[in-house]
């Protein structure tokens, strides 16, 4: 009985789900991704995936971006955290409350994600690294 | 016996294992890309700057995010028996890859592919976000690098094989490999011309090889030894 109503329930859900999927799909046709197609298509070729369905690589795109923007999200979240974090020596404040996308909340969140990033130690990838933040700002 | 296996098996254990896989550098056209993308992706969150290293390490990642999800369709149309992915395959591969993360839906596995939460997640985002389309105009390179769609079979260019075995559905030999006008190694026929010119039976059926090259002749004095043997005796 049980069985019965929930494949009766099941075939009207399957019949919108398809329209809906359908309509997502067409959608996708008109929808400009920030990832380019052509950079898509460019890695889905190298990793073997062939199907020359537009759709599709739009839906790759789609869910790049849609993984991309969590885990900047996340990143974000940390590094406003750390802003909000009460310092006790004021000097060391720092002024500028800028959002600056860092190797350490990017790192922290992309762990979460199951992808170990790791800043490498003595690392300067520009000249103020490592110096004071106060000369820094100098 | 055994000082020389234990040496081989040290040899062995020296090499490195070499990875089947080996990482490929990203090409520098395709990284600035997806810098510029992830870029704009951060962008949009609220972020107004990033490090280099950070935004190269992020973008590093969406190209990898890419490859597996490519991959992983691949893997999955091709366990079916089929060569090309479709959408069942890649919303496969989407649970697949946030499964770490989860999803609406994930704990039961069996249900109906195209009511999966990953995929009814991706529609509700694609309704929620905002479109900012990439800056420019990419070109796109008229030779690229995907081998599938560059190859023309010998049915297709009207060709045919210079081999018998060679069925006409194979792709074409590349130019200047094997001569297609009997240049380079040539065709069978002449190869067995040649076979034949060199290896001649004689009589007792055993088979003389004879050089294509003729030589000088060249005379070999016996016996000079003993000459000197006798005058000293």
């Amino acid at each position: 009985m049980n069985s019965s109503s929930s494949s009766s329930m099941g075939g009207e859900g399957r019949h919108d789900d398809d329209s809906g999927l359908t309509e997502f799909l067409s959608s996708l046709m008109d929808y400009t991704p920030t990832i380019p197609d052509e950079l898509v298509e460019h890695y889905l070729g190298k990793s073997g995936f062939h199907c020359p369905d537009l759709r599709l690589t739009r839906l790759v795109s789609v869910a790049t971006q849609k993984f991309m923007l969590e885990v900047a999200n996340d990143a974000l979240q940390h590094c406003k955290a750390r802003q909000a974090a009460p310092v006790k020596d004021k000097s060391k404040q720092p002024k500028d409350k800028r959002l600056v996308l860092t190797m350490e909340d990017l790192s922290k969140s992309l762990q979460e994600y199951g992808v170990n990033l790791k800043h490498q130690e003595y690392f300067a990838d520009s000249p103020s690294t490592g110096m004071d933040p106060a000369s820094r700002e100098e | 016996m055994a000082p020389p296996q234990r040496r081989r098996h040290k040899e062995q254990r020296r090499c490195p294992p070499t990875d089947p896989h080996p990482p490929s550098p990203p090409s520098a056209f395709a990284a600035a890309l997806s810098n510029v993308a992830v870029a704009q992706i951060c962008l949009s969150t609220g972020y107004t700057a990033a490090e280099p290293s950070a935004l190269g390490a992020l973008s590093d990642v969406a190209g990898r995010y890419i490859l597996a999800l490519g991959r992983s369709a691949a893997h999955i149309a091709a366990a079916n028996g089929r060569t090309d992915a479709n959408i069942l395959d890649l919303v496969r591969a989407i649970e697949d890859l946030s499964a770490a993360h989860g999803f609406a839906g994930a704990a039961d596995p069996t249900g109906p592919l195209l009511r999966s939460g990953a995929l009814r997640g991706l529609m509700a985002f694609v309704q929620s976000v905002d479109e900012v389309p990439f800056p420019r105009p990419i070109r796109r390179d008229e030779n690229q690098e995907t081998p599938g769609n560059q190859w023309t079979s010998f049915a297709a260019a009207g060709r045919e094989p210079p081999f018998r075995h060679v069925p006409r559905w194979l792709p074409c030999f590349p130019e200047g490999q094997l001569g297609e006008e009997g240049k380079g190694i040539g065709t069978r026929e002449e190869v067995e011309k040649e076979r034949t010119a060199m290896a001649v039976t004689d009589g007792e059926g055993k088979k003389i090889v004879e050089l294509p090259a003729e030589r000088g002749r060249v005379r070999f004095r016996m016996g000079g030894n003993r000459k000197r043997r006798q005058r000293e005796g």
